[in-house]
């Protein structure tokens, strides 16, 4: 396997510069005096700190410049054997990128030689926004983090939020709500599977677990009202009271599940020859690599490594919960591929529905009382808290500043997925560019809680 | 390039996954369909469901309470002070002292959070255990009269944006005044002098309100 250690960024020397000097000095005259837009004295006063933005160091440009030019285009280049190198932009409209992800790939022939990931197309200052909303207005936020399982996103930022407040929610509330993060996880898993195979061809699997993750929606939006959204797990404790058949209901969804994944996915995906082979070798990682780009989650533990913040730093009663943490194997290939990735994920819905199955018989048939740890006031008093959970991507972490108001001074989330695209250069190097979806899909990242 | 990846499948393997798959197949063709087929056969969506807002302006007291708990700043509330003894109660008792001349919910803004629904949204009628839940509910419902709910109405598109706005004031503000006048046509209604002084059906204290008008 040919890695190409040299960057394609470091291809644009200084010749290529003088280059598009000349060219510039064609469009806009000899001394640059008048651009596009205006006379050059009306530019925008230089950035103090230009690094901080999006900027290109080699060649010098400003992305929030008028006179910035993009993209040095369409370098060609003595390839290698495989042909000669050329620019492929995939997405951010490719389904295969799941979301508005655009990477840059550099291809000698049909290999990757080197890509670039462009994120920031959904950015909507999610963490701007919190610092305006008070405590509990900032859930629906949180939920829109990552919408494919947004009650883990509750979960941990509602956790956070009581550490600030020094909040109390009743063992029986905390059962209540590691179930719910439990079936969410599942929910997400599903999801994570479905897609994975239709990244590399096979349909009929995501349907069979999106008939699953239905049901699953279908029993939050019984409990919550919401079928995608819910805003249901808030800072001391949880928005509804319970319906009564709350359990049977958790019951029936469980059975299902596992018999989806049982007699439909796990017979005709998991098990089966070609996606083996199409998946044992490619997007490898190691966990020394792993562990240097922050990777956490199913991500991390694909590569070997056994974390998993559930029971490294647990969160209240994870602790006195028996489950295990999945780590993959690499019966197939080398260890950290793509199909280890998925492998943790199927093992880690059987995990969560052990869990779930201890947690129904810790809390009430009836009688919950979910308000019972709500405040009175929210003006929080002044404090700093970094709290992280393990998500279904990995280690959520939020951290919050509060100034004795109903509304936080700072709120950042550290989120898995942003950790996760840095590595994807890393691990594509010298692959085919049709392996590309298959990586970026066991990645399985959400570009909502990318960009935030 | 790639060993592994080189390596021919075995006859054996591709048959038994074949099978498999087939396997599958049949037990699947066997299997009532899952697929809703939507406008014939609409889902009926349970009680509780986050969907379309709807506000009872005779139980609103004005609070302003709905409005500050939005994230999203989608409802848009005026209200006047209405003459003593010219509005009802609301139906849980609570007193009420301001019309409600504009009560307007921007639904392509709302965020279907619910946090500015009252009581009946946070345990729905259908879901209370016998505890009862409006004992807690009471006291975290944003409404204190119960009068903004969802109720489970999803078929809201609509090809102009603008219909999304929904206006629930029953009357405006000269609508409103009209109510007055013909609910308690003695009572001072205006703080407006040169409104007020229309109002009056006794003369001297119409040209007393005149008076003030031209000071």
């Amino acid at each position: 396997m040919s890695h190409p250690k040299k960057s394609f960024w470091s291809i644009v020397d200084d010749d290529m510069l003088e280059q598009e000097k000349q060219l510039d000095s064609v469009h806009y005259g000899e001394n640059s005096e008048a651009t596009p837009y205006g006379p050059a004295e009306t530019k925008l006063p230089e950035h103090p700190t230009p690094g901080a933005r999006m900027t290109s160091a080699e060649s010098g440009a400003y992305a929030l410049r008028h006179d910035f030019r993009p993209y040095v285009q369409y370098v060609r280049r003595e390839g290698n054997e495989l042909g000669e190198q050329m620019i492929v932009n995939m997405g951010p409209q490719h389904p295969s990128t799941h979301g508005v992800l655009r990477v840059e790939v550099v291809l000698s022939g049909e290999e990757v030689e080197d890509l670039r990931c462009h994120i920031g197309y959904m950015h909507r200052c999610a963490e701007k926004e919190s610092e305006n909303s008070t405590y509990p207005q900032i859930v629906p936020y949180a939920d829109r983090l990552d919408y494919v399982a947004p009650m883990t996103n509750a979960y941990c930022y509602s956790l956070a939020v009581e550490r600030l407040a020094r909040l109390s929610v009743s063992p029986e509330v905390e059962y209540f709500r590691i179930a719910i993060n439990e079936i969410e996880r599942i929910a997400s898993h599903l999801l994570a599977i479905g897609t994975f195979g239709i990244d590399l061809g096979a349909f009929t699997p995501f349907l069979y677990a999106f008939e699953a993750r239905e049901k699953i929606l279908k029993f939050f939006e019984y409990i919550s009202g919401g079928h995608l959204l819910y805003n249901y797990i808030w800072p001391g404790g949880v928005q509804r009271q319970p319906p009564a058949d709350v359990k049977s209901r958790i019951e029936e969804i469980l059975r299902d599940v596992e018999t989806a994944m049982n007699t439909e996915i796990n017979p005709v995906l998991t098990t089966n020859r070609v996606f083996i082979d199409r998946t044992a070798a490619v997007g490898v990682m190691t966990a020394e690599v792993a562990l240097a780009y922050a990777i956490t989650g199913p991500n991390l533990r694909g590569s070997g490594a056994k974390r998993d913040l559930r029971r490294d730093e647990p969160t209240p009663f994870y602790d006195t919960l028996d489950f295990e943490v999945c780590v993959g194997g690499g019966q197939f290939g080398p260890l950290g591929s793509a199909l280890d990735r998925y492998i943790v994920r199927v093992a880690e819905i059987t995990e969560s529905i052990k869990i779930v199955r201890q947690c129904l018989s810790r809390f009430p048939d009836s009688g919950l009382d979910v308000h019972a740890g709500l405040p009175a006031s929210w003006n929080v008093p002044s404090a700093e808290c970094y709290f992280r959970a393990e998500t279904a991507r990995g280690e959520l972490g939020v951290y919050l500043v509060s100034d004795g108001t109903n509304k936080p001074l700072r709120c950042k989330y550290r989120s898995p997925g942003f950790h996760a695209i840095q590595v994807i250069p890393e691990i594509s190097r010298g692959q085919y560019l049709a392996d590309l979806p298959v990586i970026i899909g066991s990645l399985d990242f959400v570009m909502c809680e990318v960009d935030r | 390039m790639n060993p592994d990846r080189e390596r021919p499948l075995s006859l054996t393997n591709i048959l038994a996954t074949t099978l498999e798959g087939m396997k599958a197949t049949a037990q699947e063709a066997l299997r009532p369909e899952v697929t809703e087929f939507y406008p014939e056969n609409r889902p009926r969506l349970p009680q509780g469901t986050k969907a379309q807002l709807y506000v009872d302006p005779n139980d609103c007291i004005s609070c302003y309470k709905c409005a500050k708990a939005c994230p999203s700043d989608c409802i848009r509330i005026d209200s006047v002070r209405a003459p003593a003894g010219t509005l009802a109660d609301t139906t849980d008792g609570h007193k009420r002292t301001f019309e409600v001349v504009r009560f307007d919910i921007d639904m392509g803004q709302c965020c279907y959070c619910g946090l500015c629904t009252g009581r009946s949204s946070y345990a729905p009628e259908e879901q209370r255990d016998d505890r009862g839940a409006l004992g807690y509910a009471d006291k975290d419902a944003a409404c204190p009269t119960d009068c903004i709910n969802f109720y489970p109405r999803f078929e809201n598109g609509t090809e102009d944006p603008g219909n999304l706005m929904y206006h629930f004031a029953v009357y405006g503000f000269d609508a409103a005044r009209e109510q007055w006048v013909a609910a308690a046509p003695n009572t001072k209604r205006s703080t407006h002098p040169e409104k007020a002084a229309a109002d009056y059906d006794d003369p001297a204290a119409a040209a007393k309100a005149e008076e003030l008008a031209h000071v």
